[in-house]
């Protein structure tokens, strides 16, 4: 009985995790806001828009390297689904941007720093080049002015400085 | 042409930045009165208990270079060590105080803490192959190394958001 059921949960576990993943690809443009929220449960934070539309946003956690952005209608109905963390999306960022516009093309950073030496503000997110580089992202913002300063991109080395 | 190839290898070497070319002129045995004459006043002086001096020439913010010349309890120089390369890097183990990475590769570029995490990270950019930062992350409370990591800089094609 035990064997049985262990092997049934063997058998469940690899589609357990794949719902996990393909949660967003199933969300096709048309779907409610209800199917969304039952498909991928509450979205992180809602940002509205003027004209009644709405972005859910789903950050995946502090080790994620995606974040999901849901664009809903004014009649609450799906019209894009979109992974934000990527290149296009980061070459958009520049010189002079604010923390808000920053946020609305990226999402929630993975983490918020300071320097002790500058009077900045520090975003920083973790995501994936080409789908296997592990990427840094970093955003420096002047504290004073709250305008972007610098972005830089690491590509994060995991040779331990064994790499020559 | 074999002249003005000649020519070309004598201004190539030319190019070289001043301040490389200034620590390379330090040998040992030169007094501590030459080296402020070649490379001005150091950054920072860690003394011995022996007498024996190191002097820090962090050349940052911009520079890729940390010179520490250990000058002995006669005022001569023992030794010129460029630290911000693998052989230092490598010492750099958990558990460390932040008086001992300082002490081993100098003032950091920048130092950036992360409240949410407790996390204070220390930059130091060097160069090798090319441009590359290595960062030191403390536990920003007990003050002692969690983890190092290596990262290469990846530069945008199109010049955005650079400056």
């Amino acid at each position: 009985m035990y064997t049985t059921f262990s092997r049934a949960l063997l058998l469940l576990l690899p589609l357990l995790f794949a719902a996990g993943c393909a949660g967003f690809s199933a969300i096709a443009p048309g779907a409610s806001a209800q199917q969304v929220e039952k498909l991928v449960g509450a979205p992180d934070s809602v940002s509205k828009n003027a004209d009644g539309s709405e972005v859910w946003e789903y950050p995946q956690g502090p080790l994620g390297v995606e974040t999901y952005m849901v664009m809903l209608g004014p009649d609450r109905a799906v019209r894009e689904v979109r992974q934000v963390l990527n290149d296009e999306n980061i070459s958009k960022l520049h010189v002079g941007m604010s923390r808000d516009e920053a946020r609305r093309l990226l999402g929630k950073p993975r983490d918020i720093g300071f320097s002790s030496l500058n009077d900045e503000e520090i975003w920083s997110w973790r995501y994936r080049e080409w789908g296997v580089r592990n990427m840094e992202l970093y955003v420096q913002f002047d504290r004073s002015t709250g305008a972007l300063k610098k972005v830089t991109r690491f590509q994060i080395d995991t040779s331990d400085g064994k790499r020559q | 042409m074999i002249a003005a190839l000649h020519r070309a290898a004598l201004l190539a070497l030319a190019v070289v930045p001043a301040a490389c070319a200034n620590f390379s002129a330090i040998s040992p045995g030169d007094s501590a009165l030459t080296v402020e004459a070649r490379v001005g006043a150091p950054g920072t002086v860690w003394k011995s208990t022996d007498g024996s001096e190191v002097w820090e020439y962090a050349l940052g913010p911009y520079g890729v270079q940390t010179f520490m010349i250990t000058i002995g309890p006669d005022q001569a120089v023992r030794e010129v060590q460029q630290v911000l390369r693998e052989e230092y890097f490598s010492r750099v183990g958990a558990g460390m105080s932040r008086e001992e990475v300082r002490r081993l590769l100098g003032k950091p570029r920048d130092i950036w803490y992360f409240p949410v995490r407790d996390e204070e990270v220390w930059f130091w950019r060097y160069f090798e192959v090319n441009y590359r930062f290595f960062n030191v992350l403390f536990d920003r409370t007990a003050g002692t190394v969690r983890t190092t990591l290596r990262l290469d800089e990846i530069l945008f094609l199109d010049g955005r958001g650079r400056h």
